[in-house]
């Protein structure tokens, strides 16, 4: 009796805080002016809102357009990048990570460089 | 919209839990749910949602009169229309291109190709749609009277545009009565969090490394693809058709999970969908874990109404085939998709009727023998283009000329070896085992243990999931040919 209490007890504070992180999420994502227009990161301006037209109402682009905006403009945007960042580094062995296409160099010459 | 998108997860749920919440009546709870499966439908198909309004509509009033009449042939007549109403309009949006792009092919007719889009979820809200109109006429269910009532459960956020396919008899009486208590509430947290990790976390990963490695298999970037696959190295081809794998599981299961988590946090209670399907034995067995409520529906209105196994055995290997026939057609108007679903038809009919042992091989042989053939068989669903299909085949083995492994494909498995890893273990039962475990027991350290994940997962993987959604454009949404 006492431990199922417990129990209902325990999954009204999970529910509560589930639920409240969810809001505050909300909350903090809405506070437009936290929102960032460009990444000092990634040397760029990040996604602007987008224009409303009917076309792009029907076609659907506009709402594409600000899901877009929604996690591209995201408050804190930096910081979630870093911790991202951070989470994929453990998923795996990341001695070496590369970047673009490996290319076979040109051969060490074995006579020295005469100019010609 | 999508599940996995941050305009869902910080605007679109909150705000309807809250509204949820506030609502008094179970009518006002269900316009809630309602409006806001309308505007979630919406947003992703502002156009085409006229499409699935009137299907409904049109259900709704014929399955008035399948219902008014049950016993006599109008009943029958009804049922009939409506079926060809749905059917209708499902094939014209998702085959229409295909047929006229392949009677162009080989009649020279039409000239042009009508360009025609696929609403999203069609295929999904079709099935439900005849599923109903189908208990109507059996009497497994009364009509629904009101409209707003049936619209509900076609429309409903949760299962409309990536399923499971929700069959309206199991769901008609939560419309009117749902009742959520802390245990529900509980674990539609868990399987909500636990999906959502299972798509960002886990199946966006694979779905990158799926593209990086094997491309993007379609037609049209043949003349691009195929170079760079012909050199690519086995290990690397193998990588891809594994993550694939991965991906379809992990990512169809989390929608199915996150659904099914949201339908217990306002009291509906869907059925499973799948089943740890790569635990599987034989392919009979996969089919019995694998998007259970597809194969369900194909089984109770297509195979059982044509006679199932009681007409002996060649017809019963003719309504196996046409229920595979279907069921490739189901997953994508392509050919590949057809060749997918009897290939499954072929080693389904030699587990049932040539080599019936194969059901009952050793575990680890049926393991082996299962993941193989359904292996294979994900590449012959990925690969739109049969020719890039079979390049990489080929190049599995080494068959192209092109090396065993290098130096970058190596790497790369180095680079994702544990997560790789967890991906796997994602598709057995063993974490949830051990999470059950941990808080069953009844030990003081493992109750504040478990207590303390109890409280803390949910949220870790809500932030989690944001972290990897900021910024990133890249969410795969593997249902747009649904």
């Amino acid at each position: 009796m006492r431990h199922a209490k417990e129990r209902r007890r325990g999954s009204r504070i999970k529910a509560v805080l589930f639920f409240a992180v969810l809001l505050c999420g909300m909350v903090f994502s809405l506070l437009l002016p936290l929102r960032p227009t460009e990444s000092l990161q990634e040397k760029r301006k990040l996604t602007p809102f987008p224009e409303f037209s009917m076309e792009s109402l029907l076609s659907g682009s506009y709402f594409r357009g600000i899901d877009d905006w929604f996690s591209d403009t995201f408050p804190g945007r930096d910081a979630f990048l870093d911790a991202n960042k951070k989470v994929l580094s453990f998923y795996g062995i990341r001695s070496v990570e590369i970047h673009g296409e490996v290319q076979t160099g040109d051969d060490i010459p074995d006579t020295p460089f005469t100019g010609k | 919209m999508v599940f996995s998108s941050l305009v869902f997860l910080c605007v679109f749920f909150p705000l309807q839990m809250l509204v949820y919440t506030l609502a008094r009546s179970i009518e006002t709870k269900n316009t809630v749910l309602i409006l806001f499966s309308l505007v979630f439908y919406a947003w992703g198909e502002p156009f085409y949602i006229v499409i699935l309004l009137f299907m409904a509509f049109a259900d709704w009033l014929l399955s008035q009169l399948i219902g008014k009449y049950r016993g006599a042939w109008k009943s029958k007549l009804f049922l009939v229309l409506g079926c060809a109403l749905d059917l209708g309009l499902l094939s014209f949006f998702k085959y229409g291109v295909f047929v006229t792009e392949n009677t162009q092919r080989w009649f020279g007719f039409p000239e042009i190709i009508p360009q025609i889009a696929l609403p999203i979820g069609i295929s999904f809200y079709t099935f439900q749609l005849l599923s109903y109109l189908v208990d109507v006429y059996r009497g497994e269910v009364p009509a629904q009277p009101k409209f707003r009532r049936l619209l509900l459960y076609v429309c409903l956020f949760h299962q409309c545009i990536a399923g499971p396919i929700v069959r309206y008899k199991d769901v008609s009486e939560q419309i009117l009565s749902r009742h959520v208590d802390s245990e529900d509430l509980r674990n539609g947290i868990n399987r909500f969090a636990s999906g959502l990790a299972k798509k960002v976390l886990l199946a966006n990963v694979c779905g990158k490394l799926a593209t990086l490695t094997i491309l993007d298999g379609l037609p049209a970037h043949q003349a691009l693809n195929l170079p760079k696959l012909q050199a690519a190295p086995a290990l690397s081809l193998w990588l891809g058709c594994f993550a694939y794998m991965l991906q379809i599981y992990l990512d169809f299961s989390a929608y199915s999970d996150m659904a099914i988590g949201m339908g217990l946090m306002v009291g509906f209670r869907y059925k499973e969908n799948f089943d740890y399907p790569y635990l599987s034995r034989s392919v009979t067995e996969f089919w019995r874990r694998w998007h259970m409520s597809l194969s369900s529906f194909f089984r109770d209105y297509v195979y059982i109404p044509l006679g199932g196994n009681r007409k002996g055995k060649p017809r019963q290997a003719l309504n196996l085939f046409l229920v595979w026939l279907l069921t490739g057609m189901w997953h994508g108007a392509d050919w590949n998709f057809i060749l997918w679903g009897l290939y499954y038809f072929v080693f389904l009919a030699l587990e049932k009727f040539l080599i019936p042992g194969l059901q009952r091989l050793p575990a680890f042989f049926g393991h082996l023998y299962t993941l193989l053939v359904v292996f294979f068989g994900w590449i012959l669903f990925y690969f739109r283009d049969f020719t890039q299909a079979w390049v990489v085949v080929k190049g599995l083995f080494g068959l192209n000329g092109n090396p065993l492994t290098s130096f970058e494909a190596s790497n790369q498995v180095l680079n994702y070896c544990f997560f790789l890893l967890a991906a796997v273990l994602a598709c057995t039962p063993l974490i949830r085992m051990l999470y059950h475990r941990v808080c069953s027991s009844s030990h003081p350290v493992p109750v504040v243990f478990s207590t303390v994940l109890e409280w803390v997962l949910p949220v870790a993987a809500l932030v989690l999931s944001a972290s990897f959604l900021v910024g990133d454009s890249y969410d795969p949404f593997l249902y747009l040919q649904f």
